[in-house]
C-alpha cells in the first residue's frame, strides 16, 4: 500500500463514531494488506521462542489489529518516509508489546510469583562490528536452531525483554524459572551457554572471526 | 580496537526477533515470503471487532509437546508390551545429546 493510501484508511477508522460501515471496510482493507505480514512476523517469534501455537499467534495478531482499530491516529509516517516500510515496522512492534503484555497477564494470573532478589543486568555478549555483515539471517537461524527447546525459549525471551543497562524485570526470571524448574543463576547461565555457541557457530561458518568473545 | 556489536542486536537487525525499524523489516521480508500466511480472520477481519481484546487461555511450550509425543509414544510401547522400538531409542539419545551439551 501507498503511504496516502494507508493514511486515508487510518483517517477512515478514526471516524468510526460517525460512518461505522466505513470504517469497518477500511480495517478491513488494512487487514488484508499487513495481516500476512504480521502473521509472519509474530508465529517467527513464537517458533523462535519454542512456544508457538495457533492460540497464541491469534490472538497477539487479533489484539494487535484490535489496538490499531481503537486508535488508529497514534501512528504518523515520518517526513521522510518513501514507503509502508516504517508503517510495518510500528506495527511489528504494537504486536511485540502485546505479546509481552499477555504474557505478563497469563503468568500473574496462573503463576504465584515468588519474590526474586535484586538479579544484576542480563547482558548480551559482544562481537566485532563486522562480523554482523558476515552473519545473515540463515547463519543465525541456523545457529539458534542448534540450541535445545528450552535454552533456544530462554535466550529469546531474556532478548524479548532486554533493555540496555537495566534488569531483567524479575517476574519473567521467576516465568522462565517456574516453567523450567530451575534458579535465576541457572537462567543466566543457560543464556550465557547459548551465547556461547553462537559465537562459536559464527566462526565455524562465516569468514571472519570474531576478535573476542566477551561480557 | 574495533567497533563492538552485542549479539542481541544482530538478531535484531536481521529481522529474527520482532522487526522495529524499516531496516529490519527489510532483513525480515528477505528471508520470510508471506504469501503463503493465512491470518485466521482473513475471510471476516470485521470479526475482529466484535471480538475486542483476548486473553491467552494456555502456553504450553515446544519441550512439554514434545515429552508429551514421547510420553505417549513410550506408553503405547508399554500397553503392547513390546520392545523400545529404534526410531525412538535414536530419539530419546539425541534428545540427552542435545540437553548434555
Amino acid at each position: 500500500m501507498t503511504i496516502e493510501e494507508i493514511e486515508d484508511i487510518l483517517l477512515v477508522i478514526s471516524e468510526k463514531s460517525n460512518d461505522e460501515d466505513s470504517a469497518v471496510a477500511a480495517f478491513t482493507t488494512l487487514y488484508h494488506g499487513y495481516s500476512k505480514f504480521l502473521n509472519s512476523v509474530v508465529s517467527r517469534a513464537l517458533k523462535n521462542s519454542g512456544i508457538y501455537d495457533e492460540q497464541i499467534l491469534n490472538t497477539v495478531v487479533n489484539n494487535t489489529f484490535y489496538k490499531l482499530y481503537e486508535n488508529p491516529l497514534i501512528f504518523a509516517f515520518p517526513e521522510e518516509a518513501v514507503d509502508d516500510k516504517g508503517f510495518k515496522a510500528w506495527v511489528s512492534k504494537v504486536a511485540k508489546n502485546e505479546f509481552k503484555r499477555l504474557l505478563a497477564e497469563y503468568y500473574r494470573d496462573t503463576v504465584s510469583l515468588e519474590k526474586v532478589g535484586s538479579e544484576p543486568t542480563i547482558e548480551s555478549d559482544e562481537f566485532a562490528e563486522d562480523l554482523s555483515a558476515n552473519v545473515n539471517f540463515k547463519v543465525l537461524d541456523e545457529a539458534l536452531n542448534m540450541l535445545s527447546e528450552r535454552d533456544k525459549h530462554i535466550l529469546l525471551t531474556l532478548y524479548l525483554y532486554y533493555e540496555e543497562g537495566k534488569k531483567t524485570p524479575s517476574n519473567v526470571l521467576n516465568m522462565l524459572c517456574k516453567m523450567y524448574d530451575t534458579t535465576p543463576v541457572n537462567i543466566r547461565k543457560i543464556k550465557e551457554r547459548s551465547e556461547k555457541k553462537i559465537v562459536e557457530y559464527f566462526s565455524k561458518h562465516t569468514q571472519l572471526t570474531p576478535l573476542k568473545h566477551a561480557k | 580496537m574495533p567497533n563492538k556489536k552485542k549479539i542481541i542486536d544482530l538478531f535484531q537487525s536481521k529481522g529474527l526477533l520482532f522487526p522495529e525499524t524499516e531496516k529490519e523489516v527489510e532483513e525480515f521480508e528477505l528471508f520470510n515470503p508471506v504469501d503463503n500466511e493465512n491470518p485466521a480472520d482473513w475471510e471476516n477481519p470485521a470479526q475482529i471487532i466484535k471480538r475486542g481484546i483476548q486473553k491467552l487461555r494456555q502456553i504450553k511450550s515446544a519441550s512439554e509437546d514434545s515429552l508429551s509425543e514421547e510420553i505417549e509414544e513410550l506408553r503405547m510401547v508399554a500397553r503392547k508390551g513390546n520392545k523400545l522400538p529404534q526410531h525412538v531409542i535414536d530419539k530419546m539419545k539425541a534428545k540427552h545429546r542435545k540437553d548434555d551439551k
